[in-house]
């Protein structure tokens, strides 16, 4: 592989460039962080500068109570850090996600592809695949059993499911991530089916998305004075935790409620199960195996760096199956990202 | 078979034990006898014995989906069980189901006496 170091290294604060003097989503506190989007374990505090897209900037400061120094930085412009030039491309993930492009003054163009998502949505600028050298990919969902139906398919069920809970009298919860798959299910339910409420947890998101130009069907906050109102005939959309909550348990009607987890590893029966959810609706922030393989394959790569999920097993079959040079690229737990917001312990190597 | 199917999938999509107990009074009340005798059987875990080996169903899988043994291994210790890793895995498994005419539940098993 050459004499020259590689572009980014694990130096256990975060992916570092030397070369450019800055991290990606680094996990400690460091001087200069590129932050790919705002879930909490890619976006942390801590750091001297951060540079992520506008809306990632939003996410962060709405969550955080300290005053965060950004830089923002649009899709597609290039800048300067150290002898490397830098852009940001739409990852499709959440809104503001982004692929992190890195092409140094001599040696191989890198991309930092963060977590992403191919197929396009109503809440946030679709993938861009761009071509690199060298690619570190996510692969949360890195193994072939794991692959999406189209959701227009998934989105028909969704709300065939609150139409049949509303003709029988009973309150729909939907429970997803608050940052991107809960604004993901609201943009696509039906409003005629009946009232729509969010958790607050999740309408302070949805602020920050209007905010940004994104649309929502009619929707309240679902709480005490709402409730009425929704009980028996609405749909509620909240995070997971809200889930067997005195908030929930204060919707559902005399006719009881159904409730319908949102995530890609509803794909497995046992983590349905283990939910307690009455239903599990496949729809997932991230691409599937086949999503996976596309992306690596129209990267034009010569190489591949597995990381966030089942990165030893992905690395595997490239190197195996397709002759590639592929390796792992160890993060902070070595574990897997959920998409749904836990931390899932990987086989991981 | 459709039914049986449509009941497993009642079932599977409620935590409700009375929707679960509707959903199985409402297929008994349709099923054929013969049909009805086999759902008990099954429910109960009574499966019939040697219809084919768990090492035969993993060998016609792996041919199927031309995966290697190994991410074979992967994914099941994923999913945990056998049966629904093999789903997972076969594509258009679904659509060709429902394509096919219907079937009793016990015609293998009846086809082995």
């Amino acid at each position: 592989m050459g004499e020259a170091p590689d572009l980014l290294r694990n130096d256990g604060s975060g992916l570092r460039c030397d070369l450019g003097g800055f991290w990606i989503d680094p996990w400690g506190p460091v001087k200069r962080a590129v932050v790919t989007h705002a879930h909490a374990d890619h976006a942390r505090g801590g750091s001297e500068r951060y540079i992520p897209t506008a809306e990632t900037a939003a996410f962060m400061r709405a969550r955080s109570s300290a005053e965060l120094p950004f830089d923002t930085v649009a899709y597609g412009e290039p800048f300067r850090l150290g002898d490397v030039e830098v852009s940001l491309h739409p990852a499709g993930h959440v809104l503001g996600s982004a692929q992190v492009l890195l092409r140094p003054d001599s040696g191989p163009t890198w991309c930092v592809t963060g977590d992403y998502k191919i197929e396009p949505d109503a809440t946030c600028a679709a993938f861009e695949q761009q071509r690199c050298d060298v690619l570190v990919t996510e692969c949360t969902f890195g193994l072939p059993i794991f692959r999406w139906r189209p959701d227009e398919e998934v989105v028909r069920e969704i709300n065939a499911w609150r139409a049949e809970n509303a003709e029988s009298g009973r309150t729909s919860v939907l429970l997803g991530y608050a940052l991107g798959k809960a604004q993901r299910v609201l943009a696509s339910l039906d409003a005629s089916i009946g009232p729509i409420g969010v958790h607050g947890s999740v309408r302070t998101v949805c602020d920050v998305y209007e905010g940004h130009g994104v649309s929502f069907p009619e929707h309240v906050h679902a709480n005490a004075e709402s409730a009425p109102d929704l009980r028996g005939v609405g749909t509620i959309v909240a995070p997971p935790s809200a889930h067997g909550g005195p908030g929930q348990r204060r919707l559902a009607s005399a006719g009881g409620m159904r409730t319908a987890m949102v995530s890609g590893w509803m794909s497995l029966r046992g983590r349905r199960r283990w939910r307690g959810t009455d239903r599990g609706f496949v729809l997932s922030d991230h691409a599937d195996w086949g999503g996976l393989l596309e992306t690596i394959e129209r990267s034009g790569a010569t190489r591949v760096l597995a990381t966030h999920g089942y990165a030893s097993q992905l690395a595997r079959f490239l190197r195996e199956s397709r002759g590639m040079d592929a390796a792992v690229l160890p993060t902070r737990f070595g574990d897997a990202d959920d998409d749904d917001g836990e931390r899932v312990k990987a086989v991981d190597g | 078979m459709h039914r049986f199917t449509g009941l497993y999938l009642d079932l599977d999509g409620t935590s409700s034990t009375a929707a679960k107990t509707r959903a199985l009074v409402e297929y008994f009340r349709g099923a054929e006898p013969e049909d009805a005798a086999w759902a008990v059987a099954l429910f109960l875990g009574r499966r019939p014995k040697g219809t084919s080996s768990s090492r035969v169903v993993t060998a016609i899988a792996l041919e199927i989906s031309g995966i290697a043994p190994w991410l074979f291994d992967e994914c099941r210790a994923a999913v945990g069980e056998l049966a629904e890793t093999i789903a997972l895995l076969l594509p258009g498994v679904r659509r060709r189901a429902k394509a096919n005419r219907d079937h009793p539940l016990g015609v293998y098993g009846a086809g082995q006496r």
